[in-house]
């Protein structure tokens, strides 16, 4: 989920799907570089996302991903799950109120 | 390209030598991000950057540990479909054959000595290629219900006995269909017509061949980088 959601505003390289995931969480998810490429091939392989080949601004071959329809689709589902899922532990951890009786 | 980076690059390349298409593509790939990363990393020398870009980026080994797992499996996968389409091809060349005795008016069937072995022979021929037929269906529904997560041996050792199971099954079947072809046009003389049906039969066993070798190449690729990545 953190990958599609990095891809989810624009296509994007690995380098720079890296970085943005390291920018929206703050710094919190500082994963080592390289785990990320295995990801995106798998993310690729179950056509979650669609990639090819670009020139950099300096003549550099790199390879851009982008979200799929079906990319669109699962991003919307895992959204509305992690939503729930983080506001029913939210209220668990809320501070405690003493049982009105 | 400086010298840290292309060993890397080396490195990687022999871990994922496995796969050459992946090969390429991750080299490629990590080629890119290692240089954008060393370009931005403020040390002090390019050796510096280099190591630092490198050592974010993680082990060649761990990386391409994780890529085998999704190149095997996609790998795995495949297998399925080209069971059962070399096993419809066999289909296709045996009713070609069928079809052309019709045809050609071909009435000669085995000598009355060999009649019996005819009968036993055509009906291992029938129930050899069923049974091909349904563990190829199987082995590529089964396959293509494998989670995509991590690799589960279980079920790479199920699907490939399958896929070895319709193997075996069309071997047989295609056996039958020699010897049942040999036996029929041993009933007549030689003549040039004779060429059908000894193609049809070749087609047949040219595409066991390919089956045996694709499977076999899957299987020794999983069992290398199994063993290679303790996956």
């Amino acid at each position: 989920m953190i990958v599609l959601a990095a891809v989810e505003a624009a296509p994007a390289h690995g380098y720079a799907i890296i970085d943005e995931i390291r920018r929206r969480s703050g710094g919190a998810f500082d994963l080592p570089e390289g785990t990320v490429y295995p990801v995106l091939h798998r993310l690729e392989a179950s056509q979650l996302l669609s990639s090819h080949w670009e020139k950099s601004p300096i003549g550099r071959r790199r390879r851009v991903y982008a979200l799929t329809k079906r990319g669109k689709a699962s991003m919307v589902e895992r959204r509305t799950s992690w939503v729930q899922f983080s506001s029913a532990v939210n209220g668990l951890l809320a501070e405690p109120r003493p049982c009105r009786t | 390209m400086s010298h840290l980076i292309a060993k890397y690059l080396e490195s990687l390349a022999c871990e994922l030598s496995f796969d050459r298409s992946l090969s390429r593509r991750v080299c490629e790939e990590v080629e890119d991000h290692l240089r954008q990363s060393a370009e931005r990393h403020p040390a002090g020398n390019i050796m510096e950057a280099e190591r630092k870009a490198i050592e974010l980026f993680g082990p060649a080994k761990t990386i391409a540990a994780q890529f085998a797992a999704t190149s095997l499996l996609k790998r795995s996968r495949s297998v399925g479909p080209i069971v059962l389409l070399i096993v419809l091809g066999v289909f296709a060349a045996m009713k070609a054959r069928v079809a052309w005795y019709a045809a050609t008016g071909w009435t000669a069937s085995e000598p009355a000595r060999f009649q019996d072995i005819g009968v036993i022979a055509y009906a291992f021929d029938r129930y050899a290629f069923y049974l091909a037929l349904i563990a190829g269906l199987c082995a590529w529904v089964y396959a293509s219900r494998m989670p995509s997560g991590a690799l589960d041996k279980t079920r790479l050792q199920r699907s490939f006995m399958l896929s070895a199971a319709a193997g075996a099954a069309l071997i047989g079947s295609v056996l039958a269909d020699i010897v049942l072809t040999a036996l029929r046009l041993s009933g007549v003389g030689w003549s040039t017509s004779h060429l059908i049906p000894i193609a049809s039969v070749g087609i047949e066993v040219a595409l066991v061949v390919v089956l045996v070798a694709s499977v076999h190449a899957v299987t020794s690729l999983v069992a290398t980088a199994t063993l290679r990545f303790d996956l």
